[in-house]
């Protein structure tokens, strides 16, 4: 009897035992083969990828990375983004920390790519659209690829050598032991990946059944090869100054642009400010656009940045600076200067008033830059001491500008009507190509050769930006080949500015070595202005005295990860 | 799923104790030490570190939680005190202090052998409670020991007779502390002062000012004392109570019943409504505990307790949000109504306390709970001498909703200025809020839990020559369900006990544990705990026979490995969810996104205690008894996060590891002097205990600095900015950026002003940051908590009295509106007194006053940093047993009247709040009893 229970009771713990200690009541996916063995699923985890693309609207600390650059400066003192200049930038203190979201978008790629390769969803082949589908699917596994290979650009040009995983890594020795990759072959992966994927995927989404533009298309992988050549090409990263690297970036150019499946073309807008269909700014659907990052309704970069003391502002703004100001010529083509007793002028030019000095510049000026004077909403904007959007209210532009570029002034941001707006976030545009592709073909061409098989030379190209009706300036002609390199470098402050190129082209052109022709000032300068009786006097002074140090060239690796992984060397100097 | 397996359970419980066959009763023994699972052992034969309260300990104390009464009753259990509804009372308990890296080590509290809640039940049923301390009584509870075990023992019946015992209290409570909040003249002269201080306008001009001090024009100028308008001198509890002791034959039995019931703080004055808005708070309890011998050799007890509890509110206003308003709106704000009868409102602060008292609705809340088990006791002599058998189940159920009936009602915001000349007032600006409703109703669900369990157990006693030994096998299936998701747990106990003592002299011991629960994957469940103990009775070798002052000692000593399982689901497991959507199409339709969220970590662990033990009990001259314990406790496989030691190239978010390691370590000492000169008894009781705890290692971030870290410092130690006063006028400050006149940087503050606090660049990079924090302090968990004890009787008159205080404990003061005073609209209390003004800055302790989020002077530093020790007379009562002639005459074997008080003084350094809860709640509270019990 004793044995009878006992056996009774042994054998039931062990049955309900386990039974009952199984239980759970989870409710996600484990295992990625649930995920990808759905076809909704899947394209969910990719749509997770192309989240990871970077905007930058409010991206770093709530001001745009160009408030690190020399274009602009931000309101608010004690962020992140003071950093970058101020001296606190370390490897302990990492800025614009995308060091993981950019690894967290390798590994899932490398995980979609491991999980959806032979799928062919066979449990809908009796669906009607199951062909369409497909069609969608196949081409998935190429948009993810240039998803990948533009995370690894953008992990490059920040930290230089980064490591590169093989696949998905699970294993936590093997990740805190690996090794950087040389910046020259994540380049040479990028554009082999580039030239893998670019005739896979369409020129245009709305040639393809489901008209999902938005995706990937074959003109922004063409871009990512353009982009990561020059960067490659560039001082920073070429300092034997390597010709056959030029000339690698003015034939990837070259190849944009005589490739006549793209309908690519200029709007005769810059940007205006009321209406997202005339430029290619906020514009989706615009023809000089190659790829966007797409955002939903929002009007946080509006509050952001109206001018200080228009009702909604919160005064989170970057302010464009004297030195981009600085950049812009007067409509018929000459270089506008302040000088230290406060007067404007610009020698040679028969149109420009020091009395009005904002006044016919070139086009793209007044629609980049809000400035004092400048309507806005109904208003006019007072950025002198004692005006309405100016110093001393609190949290007023210390630069004397407002932003305009990107800013949708037909967002109401106060009142009971307040209203979100469609954004989107411009990573590759037509403009773009023609700068690279002038740049490219000057340092490998000089100014004026066509070489076999090009469509043009570097100073036609750069003529095709400046004199364009959105731009509005004479052509340039009969420049050195240097020559025509400074006035590169100022068209693309201009034409790219709050693009989130500034920061980067300053780098990679390491301008500011003193050695440098171009060498540009670290200071940041702002316009104080001073009004009397309806009359304004102006004088350029320093907002920001800014600290530049030759190891900023490079990001810092974050402490974190040099500690856990001896072999992360970190970069010079940090 | 879980029902069939519980009925499973229940299924074959049953049908196993239908297979065993009849024994005799296990009558309770006070003299036993209780280890739970219905195991004790004699006192003499205990090993284990165990601190027991007495159903007499606890009758000093009146009390709604149990909870309550037993602050500095047991060493090593730490008993803190919340503040919170008035019956709620709610405490927070902590064995021997805190082993692991969350702030939610709660110790298990079992009543009757399960896991239940002690505030559900009353002092009146407590037999006794114990602490279970050291690794030879928890390994007993494998996965769930870790953090300590209270075991709660109800009363049983007697063997014969009848006893009953009646008894009825009377408690009257008020707030401990309140705060003094300045009024409305003192207000409106900070607000003036900050805004001066901060270079902006006064707000207030002279005549305002002075129209606040005399009350000119209460209507546009009011000074209201909200808390005393909103609450009465006192609150009061009724607490009647009957129990029947009993037995015959072959039944023994123990019923109780209790209500007990009461009202807040709150005035109640102004008859509004057909309806009270009361703080109010009723409750039954019923309890039976059944013993009966079905057979000779079976015994079967049954217990079942039930509660039905309700609480009452204004409709709109929980006691939290009530509370907070009574603090947060300065006195000047608005009248409570104005002399047109209008309640007074603004658009700042929209709800007027008093109003939201009585213009609210009310709403009401309704709890049920059961607790029931059987155990059925079978002695298997027939088999072999001393084996006997058990079987056991258990279903408790808890249950709560909230109906609610609430209205909306128009309040009036006026202002007005006051002319300088003719001091009249102009200006009237008068609007209207809300309007006036009627009662809306709704019912929400409060929340539910269900328990079961059942355990089968083996028990083998034998004696042989000087030798005796002990065994003790046990299953424990438990089940637990509350709502949502996640809140299930099963688990399976496997335990056994052996113990073996040799003439009562030598004692050994051994504890084991195979537990898993459902947390742990699959295949993986389980985890085995062993402990061993050993006892030598001292006093009874022959070398001791001479020492006629000892009359007992014993040494104990014991070690082994408890554990503590994850409190959390699923880690074992890789987890896709969640993830960012993104845009596509013409329509730039959005696409639902799907991420890899986290990594597994197929190698979670329950938390592993080892701990050791050494123990000394004695008595020596026959009047004083002496318990010491020692520990050491080492805690490791602490859930912490793996971000720390993983490369972020691995591209997923990390999970956590079983890393962490606390060190915990202490002793615990208790005293008590008893003895009587003829008719005349005392005694007096003292008892301490420390325990510290280091972190060992908790995969902490880098550091840049060395003073910054965190491991090798007690969990939880206060961190903060270290001050150096207060600048000064003199101090050259340039007052328009926040830069020192030394070159340092104070980045929490645009611009650095006279008044502001001063402080240390501990780094020395010329700047005041985050990065020059260091620990400030202790712990907000003390590390030292003791008390003492007093009772002198004489002829039935008798004095009981209990201190209990705590020390190395800290707290930063820094409750808006009464420690830091103003900004974002917050009050501004007495505590400000000490503040910094150019004309007090030689004396002042505390920043200037400012109307701004001051991130510089209001943030953790030493500033705000308060020795948060107190001592507080728990209990002083006064009673008096009428004599047995009288007794006789009215028929009765005992009666007592009795006097208390409760929380009657504390001795501490904050002064402004109780120290135990300087939060923006219901405050704790202070009370008088005066009560009558009898029995027959």
């Amino acid at each position: 009897m004793k044995r009878k229970i006992l056996y009774f009771l042994l054998t039931f713990t062990l049955i309900t035992g386990c039974e009952l200690l199984d239980y759970s009541e989870q409710s996600f996916y484990d295992d990625p083969e649930d995920i990808f063995s759905n076809f909704n699923r899947t394209s969910q985890f990719l749509a997770d990828i192309y989240n990871r693309l970077p905007t930058d609207y409010s991206s770093v600390d709530g001001a745009m990375r160009s408030a690190a650059s020399d274009e602009a400066e931000y309101v608010k003192q004690n962020t992140d983004v003071q950093e970058f200049t101020n001296g606190q930038w370390s490897a302990f203190n990492s800025l614009d920390a995308n060091w993981a979201n950019y690894y967290s978008g390798i590994r899932s790629v490398n995980l979609f790519l491991e999980y959806i390769n032979g799928r062919t969803y066979e449990e809908y082949q009796y669906i009607d659209t199951y062909e369409d589908e497909m069609a969608r699917f196949d081409k998935y596994q190429y948009e993810a690829r240039f998803l990948r290979a533009f995370f690894y650009f953008e992990l490059a040009k920040r930290y230089g050598d980064v490591p590169m995983p093989d696949g998905v890594i699970d294993d936590i020795v093997v990740i805190n032991s690996i090794e950087k990759t040389p910046f020259d072959n994540i380049i040479t992966y990028i554009v082999n990946e580039c030239d893998a994927i670019r005739d896979s995927l369409p020129t245009d989404w709305n040639d393809m059944i489901y008209l999902e533009t938005g995706r990937v298309t074959a003109g922004a992988v063409q871009t990512l090869k353009v982009r990561s050549l020059l960067y490659s090409a560039s001082p920073l990263h070429n300092p034997t100054n390597d010709v056959t690297k030029w000339e690698a970036a003015a034939a990837a150019a070259n190849e944009f642009l005589i490739n006549t499946d793209f309908n690519y073309s200029f709007e005769n807008v810059y940007y205006n400010s009321n209406d997202m269909s005339q430029g290619v700014f906020n514009n989706r659907e615009s023809n000089e656009l190659i790829f966007e990052r797409r955002q939903g309704n929002a009007n946080s970069f509006e509050r952001s940045n109206f001018p200080m003391g228009f009702e909604g502002a919160n005064g989170n703004a970057t302010c464009p600076s004297q030195n981009l100001v600085d950049a812009y010529q007067t409509i018929d083509g000459y270089d506008v200067i302040i000088d230290d007793n406060g007067t404007w002028s610009a020698p040679g030019s028969v149109v420009f008033d020091p009395a009005s000095p904002y006044d016919n510049r070139d086009l793209r000026f007044q629609q980049t830059i809000i400035v004092n004077g400048s309507d806005w909403k109904g208003s006019t904007v007072e950025t002198f001491y004692g005006g309405a959007n100016g110093l001393p209210v609190a949290d007023a532009t210390p630069t004397g500008y407002y932003l305009k570029k990107h800013v949708r002034q037909d967002i109401e941001i106060s009142g009971s009507n307040v209203t979100t707006k469609e954004h989107m976030w411009v990573l590759f545009k037509l403009g773009e190509i023609y700068l690279n592709y002038a740049e490219a073909v000057n340092e490998a061409y000089g100014p004026t050769n066509v070489p076999g098989g090009f469509l043009m030379d570097a100073t036609t190209a750069l003529n095709n930006i400046r004199s364009r009706p959105a731009a509005g300036l004479p052509p340039v002609f009969g420049l050195t080949k240097d020559e025509l390199r400074s006035v590169i470098i100022r068209e693309r402050q201009v034409e790219l500015a709050f693009e989130d190129h500034r920061f980067w082209d300053v780098r990679r052109w390491q301008l500011f070595d003193e050695s440098n022709p171009d060498n540009v000032t670290e200071d940041l300068y702002g316009i104080e202005i001073l009004e009397d009786n309806g009359s304004f006097t102006y004088s350029k002074i320093i907002v920001d005295d800014r600290l530049w140090d030759d190891k900023m060239y490079l990001y810092p690796i974050p402490y974190k990860e040099t500690n856990i992984n001896s072999n992360l060397t970190q970069n010079p100097g940090w | 799923m879980n029902i069939r397996n519980i009925l499973k359970v229940l299924f074959v419980s049953f049908s196993s104790i239908l297979l065993l066959v009849p024994m005799h009763a296990q009558p309770a023994d006070s003299s036993q030490v209780h280890l739970g699972y219905d195991i004790s052992v004699a006192a003499d034969e205990n090993k284990a570190a165990v601190g027991v309260a007495t159903a007499e300990d606890l009758s000093k104390f009146f009390t709604v939680n149990p909870g309550n009464s037993l602050y500095g009753q047991i060493p090593g259990l730490t008993v803190m005190q919340n503040g919170g509804d008035w019956w709620t009372q709610s405490v927070t308990f902590r064995v021997r202090g805190q082993s692991n890296l969350s702030n939610t080590s709660a110790a298990l509290v079992l009543i009757d052998g399960f896991e239940r809640s002690l505030a559900a039940i009353t002092v009146a049923e407590i037999e006794s409670i114990s602490v279970l301390k050291d690794a030879s009584a928890l390994a007993l509870y494998g996965q769930r020991g870790a953090n300590g075990v209270i075991l709660v023992t109800t009363k049983r019946g007697i063997e014969e007779g009848l006893s009953v015992d009646v008894s009825y209290e009377r408690s009257f409570n008020q707030p401990f502390r309140l705060p003094q909040m300045l009024d409305a003249y003192g207000y409106a002269n900070a607000m003036n002062e900050a805004l001066f201080l901060d270079g902006q306008d006064y707000l207030y001009t002279k005549e305002q000012l002075d129209a606040y001090k005399d009350g000119t024009y209460p209507d546009y100028y009011s000074s209201v004392n909200w808390f005393d308008e909103a609450l009465r001198e006192y609150g009061y509890i009724d607490d009647f109570n009957a129990t029947f002791r009993g037995g015959k034959g072959r039944t023994r039995y123990f019923v109780s019943m209790n209500y007990l019931g009461g009202e807040g703080l709150l005035d109640q004055s102004l008859d509004m409504n057909n309806y009270s808005t009361q703080l109010n708070y009723g409750r039954a309890n019923i309890r039976t505990n059944l013993d009966i011998e079905l057979t000779k050799t079976t015994m079967l007890k049954f217990n079942l307790a039930g509660r039905v509890s309700g609480t009452n509110r204004p409709g709109k206003a929980t006691s939290a949000n009530l509370f907070s308003n009574l603090y947060n709106i300065p006195s000047n704000a608005f009248p409570v109504y104005y002399s047109d009868g209008l309640w007074g409102g603004s658009p700042t602060y929209t709800q007027n306390p008093i109003a939201e008292v009585y213009e609210t609705g009310y709403a009401t809340s309704h709890e049920r709970t059961y607790y029931a088990d059987l155990t059925l006791t079978q002695d298997l002599k027939a088999i072999t001498e001393g084996l006997s058998a058990s079987a056991s189940v258990s279903f408790d159920n808890n249950v709560s909703y909230w109906d609610q009936k609430t209205r909306d009602f128009v309040y009036s915001y006026r202002t007005a200025d006051i002319d300088e000349i003719n001091g009249l007032t102009y200006n009237e600006i008068i609007t209207d809020y809300g309007e006036n409703t009627a009662l809306a109703f709704n019912t929400s669900f409060g929340g539910q839990l269900r328990r079961a369990n059942s355990i089968f157990k083996l028990n083998y006693d034998k004696q042989w020559g000087l030798n005796s030994l002990n065994a003790t096998a046990l299953f424990h299936a438990n089940s637990e369900v509350g709502d949502g998701q996640n809140t299930t747990y099963h688990r399976i106990n496997n335990a056994g006990l052996v113990n073996y003592s040799y003439n009562n002299k030598y004692f050994a011991g051994l504890t084991m544990s195979y537990s898993g629960n459902n947390i742990l994957p699959e295949e993986d469940h389980f985890r085995f705990y062993p402990a061993v103990s050993m006892g030598w009775m001292i006093s009874k070798e022959s070398f001791m026979e001479n020492v006629g002052a000892v009359d007992y000692l014993k040494l104990r000593a014991s070690t082994g490995l408890v554990g503590l399982e994850p409190d959390v689901f699923h880690l074992h497991i890789p987890k896709f969810s969640g993830g960012q959507n993104y845009l596509y199409t013409d329509e730039n339709e959005s696409l639902g996104g799907l991420e890899e969220n986290r990594r597994a970590n197929p190698d979670i662990d329950p938390e592993k205690a080892f701990i050791s033990n050494i123990g000394l009990d004695a008595k020596v001259f026959g009047k004083l008894r002496l318990n010491i314990d020692a520990f050491y406790e080492k805690r490791s496989e602490i859930l912490v996060s793996e971000s720390n030691s993983t490369s972020n190239v691995i591209g997923v978010a990390s999970t956590q590891v079983t890393d962490g390691i606390v060190e915990n370590k202490g002793v615990e000492v208790s005293a008590l002097w008893s003895n009587s000169v003829g008719e005349f008894k005392y005694s007096f009781g003292a008892q301490s205990s420390f325990a510290r705890n280091k972190i060992i290692e908790q995969n902490e971030t880098f550091r840049e600095w060395d003073y910054l870290e965190r491991t090798g410092l007690p969990v939880g130690q206060i961190f903060g900015l270290q001050d150096d006063g207060l600048w000064g006028t003199d101090d050259g400050l340039s007052g328009i950026d926040n830069v020192s006149p030394n070159g340092v940087l104070y980045t929490f503050t645009q611009v650095l002003k006279p008044g502001d606090v001063k402080y240390v660049d501990q780094n020395g990079d010329d700047r005041i940051d985050e990065f020059d924090v260091i620990a400030i302090g202790h712990n907000t968990l003390p590390e030292i908590s003791y008390s003492f004890t007093l009772n002198l009787e004489y002829k039935g008159l008798g004095v009981d009295a209990l201190f209990q205080g705590v020390s190395n404990v800290s707290q930063i003061l820094n409750t808006a509106g009464i420690f830091w005073p103003l900004y974002n609209n917050n009050n501004i209390t007495s505590f400000s007194n000490d503040r910094w003004t150019p004309a007090t800055q030689e004396t002042a302790t505390l920043p200037r006053l400012t109307p701004e989020n001051n991130d510089n002077n209001y943030r953790n530093s030493t500033i705000w940093l308060r020795d948060a020790s107190f001592l507080k007379l728990r209990t002083l009562q006064i009673y008096y047993q009428l004599p047995e002639n009288v007794l006789k005459n009215m028929k009765l074997e005992r009666s007592t009247v009795f006097l208390r008080g409760h929380n009657l003084f504390s001795i501490d350094e904050i002064q402004v709040v109780d120290p135990e809860e300087t939060g923006k709640v219901y405050p704790t509270l202070r009370s008088f009893n005066v009560g009558l019990s009898v029995g027959f």
